[in-house]
């Protein structure tokens, strides 16, 4: 035990983010054998963007979602509100400003909603929010109709922030996303909150009785995941300029598979944002390279759905693994001295 | 003596009411919203459009029972859309191939459906880990292989043979179609199978208190895995009927159908915290959807407000069963700490 150095204890206690960025090395250098047109920095940053910016913005509130335990399968549906009000505030000639505004205030209060339902009545989350989520696409399909809105709906101010891109390299979204990560990571690892969250997700009992308001707490991941799917609209509507009732509906497995990939265990209490943006680039190259070879679409899905049961039992059989070695460790303890 | 008998006799609290007769509400809420669509719409008081709803409802209603053994044991399965069109469009493409081979081909679909309950089943029971992302990625795995499998075809109503629409939709009790009798002996089956034998009562117990049955010398996992196979099997046999029903199949075939059949079973009193409810009460949960969606379309609302409803009805029936769920733990409670008083 005296002998664990700096270094290897590092290793230690990021081992699963470790092995997550050694698999996404691999990834990179296999996408460019695959595929002459991978390594190309425009290739690269558009690609990740395209196929991963709107989910990744999701995971960052459905992460902290799951920190405490708790699952929001509505976020997708927000999101579709959010996307055909924006087109509906565009035709009626709201600012932009105005409108961003008011819609996060909407998700956010959206996301509170769901929280609220949970901790007052003590809801289990899947069921809750999987019939709010159809509530929620009941409102987007109210608010948009049955053939949504597309690119002649929104004003150039409204679509800036998912389409233009800085000199023509760097989209603006991917440096939203950069963002919101950093203001991630300072929230859940530098703040109190943070630690409150971790601690809610380890032991909720414990966390209460030292005279913390878990219920606050949790609601308040909600929020912020409400908050995180009017973002993801932001960025949605710029990209794909058309705003639907049922879109992004198979976004879910992408954001479930990255915060699974990422380290995060749906228990709640694990996992940290730098896993969580290994896993991101990871799965985007994947997806990246079967787009560049050609894979089809169900197929990719069909990976990506393995993908998330492999990360979710990989850890499982590590346990498994690691409680035989200890036990066996532990039996070499109690043998008596003079048998070694 | 006589306080006692004051303090004991208003015991018959509403949360154990509602508790007992949970299926009886689901009944009472049937009659009420039957009885609002009759006034609202005038086609719908009539005997062939209860009939078409109660057909409608069938193979939800064998969903839902599916469904519901799952949700009893505390755990989720969202892969049944999913694994119902694989089995389906498999099935239905191996009758398209062997038109001669006859009904014993309907194995096939429940085999499938076998295998994928297999699957989910032994990830999360030995697994240990989460159903909800375990049948997540199921979804998009069976859906992603029926459509690799379905190279960008898909089943007509020519390709499929009579005898599966003879037995489907046709009746061997005049008046009463084979779907119908098909379901309910299903549900009763099933319903017998939880309430009276070893393994179903099991089933109830590691739904209330997986610990506890631990403890107790339950093989958890081996029943967890076992509710997920049958779950699987009655999800192959709706898919054979739903697609001889519909007659066509494509590959993304009853995409979204999970959102309904977890309705069902919520409205019809089977608790996402396991343990509690019955797939009688699921049945009639599915009925209810299917009245619903009757009536909303008879009286012209449109897809807003069913899907709004649907929602609501889940969120609703969540709120009803954990108020009932605290305050009869409360009662327990209580009831306890009186004797330990006494």
């Amino acid at each position: 035990m005296s002998g664990r150095s700096g270094f290897r204890h590092f290793f230690q206690t990021y081992s699963w983010e470790f092995v997550i960025f050694v698999f996404y090395l691999l990834s990179v250098v296999t996408a460019s054998i695959l595929s002459p047109l991978y390594l190309d920095a425009f290739q690269i940053l558009y690609s990740l963007q395209q196929t991963m910016g709107i989910a990744s913005i999701l995971a960052i509130g459905f992460m902290m979602i799951i920190l405490v335990g708790e699952i929001d399968l509505s976020l997708p549906a927000i999101v579709a509100v959010c996307t055909v009000s924006f087109a509906r505030l565009s035709i009626s000639g709201v600012p932009f400003g105005l409108a961003v505004l008011i819609l996060f205030a909407v998700a956010t209060l959206a996301g509170l909603l769901n929280g609220f339902l949970i901790v007052t009545f003590s809801l289990p989350s899947m069921a809750v929010t999987l019939g709010m989520m159809g509530v929620y696409r009941a409102i987007a399909l109210w608010i948009g109709g049955p053939g949504g809105y597309s690119l002649e709906a929104f004003k150039p101010s409204y679509i800036w922030v998912g389409s233009k891109s800085i000199a023509g390299v760097i989209p603006i979204s991917l440096l939203l996303l950069i963002f919101l990560f950093i203001l991630a990571y300072f929230l859940i690892h530098k703040s109190v909150y943070g630690r409150l969250l971790y601690a809610t997700g380890n032991n909720r009992q414990a966390t209460y009785l030292s005279g913390h308001s878990t219920k606050k707490i949790i609601a308040g991941t909600y929020a912020i995941g409400g908050l995180m799917s009017a973002i993801a609209a932001l960025v949605y509507i710029g990209q794909y300029q058309s705003a639907r009732a049922d879109n992004v509906a198979n976004i879910l497995l992408f954001v479930v598979a990255c915060v699974a990939l990422g380290g995060f265990s749906i228990s709640g209490g694990k996992g940290r944002v730098v896993g969580l943006i290994f896993s991101i680039l990871l799965l985007g190259t994947i997806q990246n390279g079967m787009g560049l070879a050609n894979i089809r679409g169900p197929v990719q899905t069909l990976v990506i759905g393995l993908i998330l049961i492999a990360a979710i039992l990989v850890p499982t059989v590590m346990r498994a693994i690691g409680g035989i070695r200890f036990r066996t460790k532990n039996l070499a303890e109690t043998l008596p001295a003079g048998s070694k | 003596m006589s306080e006692t008998a004051l303090v004991q006799a208003p015991k018959r609290n509403w949360s154990v009411v509602i508790l007992k007769n949970r299926v009886m509400g689901v009944l009472i809420f049937e009659a009420l919203i039957i009885a609002i669509f009759s006034i609202a719409s005038k086609g719908f008081l009539t005997l062939s459009n209860l009939n078409t709803i109660f057909l409608n409802a069938c193979i939800l209603a064998i969903l839902a029972c599916a469904e519901a053994v799952v949700i009893i044991t505390r755990n989720y399965d969202v892969s049944v859309a999913s694994m119902l069109a694989l089995a389906a469009f498999v099935g239905f493409d191996l009758i398209k191939r062997y038109p001669n081979a006859g009904p014993v081909l309907i194995l096939v679909p429940i085999g499938i459906g076998i295998v994928c309950g297999l699957i989910n089943g032994s990830i999360v029971a030995y697994g240990r880990v989460s159903s909800v992302f375990v049948t997540l990625g199921g979804l998009s795995i069976y859906r992603g292989i029926v459509t690799i499998y379905a190279r960008g075809h898909q089943i007509e109503p020519r390709d499929i043979s009579d005898w599966v629409r003879d037995t489907v939709t046709g009746s061997f009790i005049p008046g009463i179609s084979n779907l119908a009798i098909i379901a309910v002996l299903i549900v009763v089956l099933v319903s017998i199978f939880l309430r009276y034998t070893r393994i179903g009562r099991q089933i109830y117990a590691i739904g209330s208190n997986p610990d506890a049955a631990t403890f107790y010398g339950l093989k958890v996992s081996r029943v967890i895995l076992g509710a997920y196979v049958l779950c699987g099997a009655l999800t192959g046999l709706a898919g054979f009927l739903f697609a001889a029903r519909s007659s066509y199949v494509v590959p993304w075939f009853a995409q979204g159908l999970e959102m309904e059949v977890i309705g069902a079973v919520v409205v019809g009193g089977v608790s996402v915290l396991g343990g509690s409810g019955n797939v009688v009460g699921a049945a009639l949960g599915a009925i209810v959807l299917a009245t619903m969606d009757n009536g909303l379309i008879l009286i012209g609302t449109h897809e807003v407000v069913r899907q709004l409803l649907y929602g609501a009805a889940i969120v609703g029936a969540c709120i009803l069963d954990a108020s009932v769920l605290k305050r009869v733990s409360g009662l327990l409670k209580a009831t306890k700490r009186r004797g330990v008083e006494a």
